[in-house]
């Protein structure tokens, strides 16, 4: 993957969208449906409330289509501006996110978190998926967001630290603390145990 | 059903929503490194007012020889200047993370790497006598500054049995000895010893405070080795 190509691109696509906004349109289409999985992951919330917020996520970002920098993919950027929207449409409505995914990407999540968490091989990848996703809707926001973003949406560290506008360095250590919870987390869990 | 990027772009053009100009966040930018840049000169600031503050009341005195005070005057004087500093460097922290790739820098290397600058500016500010400045400055406009100086330079010059004195003198020298009235009305019998230095050009004559190093001789009676002026001027540092 060549970064600094796909970035000019991004500064292109932005450039367009700012000298006329049905230009905009093009990067709305671009990022509509991995941002709509983004906030349902992330927030749990309901259809039309996803809508509600993409749609105040998308004038958020039209409005500071000038502060974009194109060192960093716009993907990054645009998903900052999500994440920071969403959760503050969650702290509003103090509601638990429910962590939703269709079955054949929960089993992939699944098939990556059974090495990660060194989950016995015995253990179906599908009863996996399906109890995974309580397990991390039951862990506090910072350990949840760098497992959505790390498994759910499968970013690199960098592109979690700019999402996130942390460090690198602490992205990784979240990122250790966060498995070490959901180890813990499925070993309490009945449902595992009885596996 | 109309999609998504088609009630975005209806909205904006409904709304006439403009992006934000440029320069607005080029001034955002500017605005959080000169934050930044302020709270590193004012921490240097502080630190070498402290410096001042400390030498003014007399750090040179060996905190060895007078450890209780060290201990109840100048330990807690310091923590407070620090506590500023450290609020300070805080703040730089703050800011500094919010500029665009400020977020990338580790708490662990921010925070040091400010206290390094704030050190070594404050070095160089103490190198070319700002400290003095800065103390006049803050004596004259900070608040209390100068009250709080100046009873915390009594009550570490009030210790007698600690070999430091301070108060006015009554009589002029006859010689060897003269009066002193100290910070809380007691008289006292000063005798000198012939090496005894007179610093900053002290002169008993006007009635000026003065601090006195020497040894406690009996009730009333005081041995000055040094004589220094309670205000240190340009000329005696």
């Amino acid at each position: 993957m060549n970064e600094p190509q796909i970035n000019r691109q991004d500064a292109e696509l932005v450039r367009a969208a700012i000298q006329d906004p049905r230009e905009y349109g093009t990067l709305v289409a671009r990022f509509a449906a991995p941002l709509s999985r983004y906030v349902v992951r992330l927030a749990g919330l309901s259809h039309d409330d996803v809508q509600d917020v993409l749609q105040e996520v998308f004038i958020k970002i039209y409005r500071n289509l000038n502060s974009y920098n194109p060192e960093m993919p716009l993907s990054s950027w645009v998903y900052r501006i999500a994440h920071n929207e969403t959760i503050s449409h969650l702290r509003k409505n103090t509601a638990r996110p429910t962590i939703s995914m269709d079955s054949e990407e929960g089993e992939s999540i699944a098939a990556t978190l059974r090495s990660e968490l060194d989950l016995s091989k015995e253990t179906d990848e599908k009863f996996i998926a399906e109890r995974i996703q309580e397990v991390v809707q039951s862990l506090p926001e910072k350990y949840r967001e760098v497992i959505v973003l790390r498994y759910f949406e499968d970013k690199d560290y960098q592109e979690i630290s700019d999402i996130l506008k942390k460090p690198p360095g602490t992205v990784a250590t979240l990122l250790s603390r966060a498995k070490e919870k959901l180890k813990k987390s499925v070993a309490e869990n009945p449902a595992f145990r009885s596996a | 059903m109309e999609s998504l990027p088609e009630k975005i772009i209806e909205r904006i053009q409904k709304e006439d929503i403009k992006p934000s100009p440029r320069w607005v966040f080029t001034a955002r930018e500017v605005l959080l490194w000169c934050l930044v840049a302020l709270c590193l000169i004012f921490a240097a600031i502080i630190l070498v007012t402290d410096i001042y503050f400390l030498r003014d009341i007399g750090i040179d005195i060996l905190p060895e020889a007078y450890p209780a005070v060290w201990r109840n005057i100048i330990i807690p004087i310091s923590s407070a200047w620090l506590l500023i500093v450290l609020a300070t460097l805080l703040a730089v922290y703050i800011y500094y993370t919010r500029t665009e790739g400020g977020y990338r820098s580790r708490r662990r290397v921010v925070l040091p790497l400010s206290a390094s600058i704030v050190i070594l500016l404050g070095l160089l500010l103490h190198a070319t006598g700002y400290g003095r400045l800065s103390h006049d400055y803050a004596r004259s406009y900070v608040p209390a500054y100068r009250a709080w100086h100046e009873e915390t330079k009594r009550a570490y010059w009030m210790h007698p049995e600690a070999g430091l004195l301070t108060g006015t003198f009554l009589t002029n020298p006859s010689g060897t000895s003269l009066v002193l009235i100290d910070e809380i009305g007691r008289q006292w019998n000063i005798r000198f010893a012939s090496d005894t230095i007179w610093e900053g050009g002290v002169n008993s004559a006007t009635g000026d405070p003065v601090r006195l190093i020497g040894t406690e001789d009996g009730p009333g009676f005081f041995v000055a080795r040094i004589v220094r002026p309670f205000t240190t001027t340009a000329s005696s540092q």
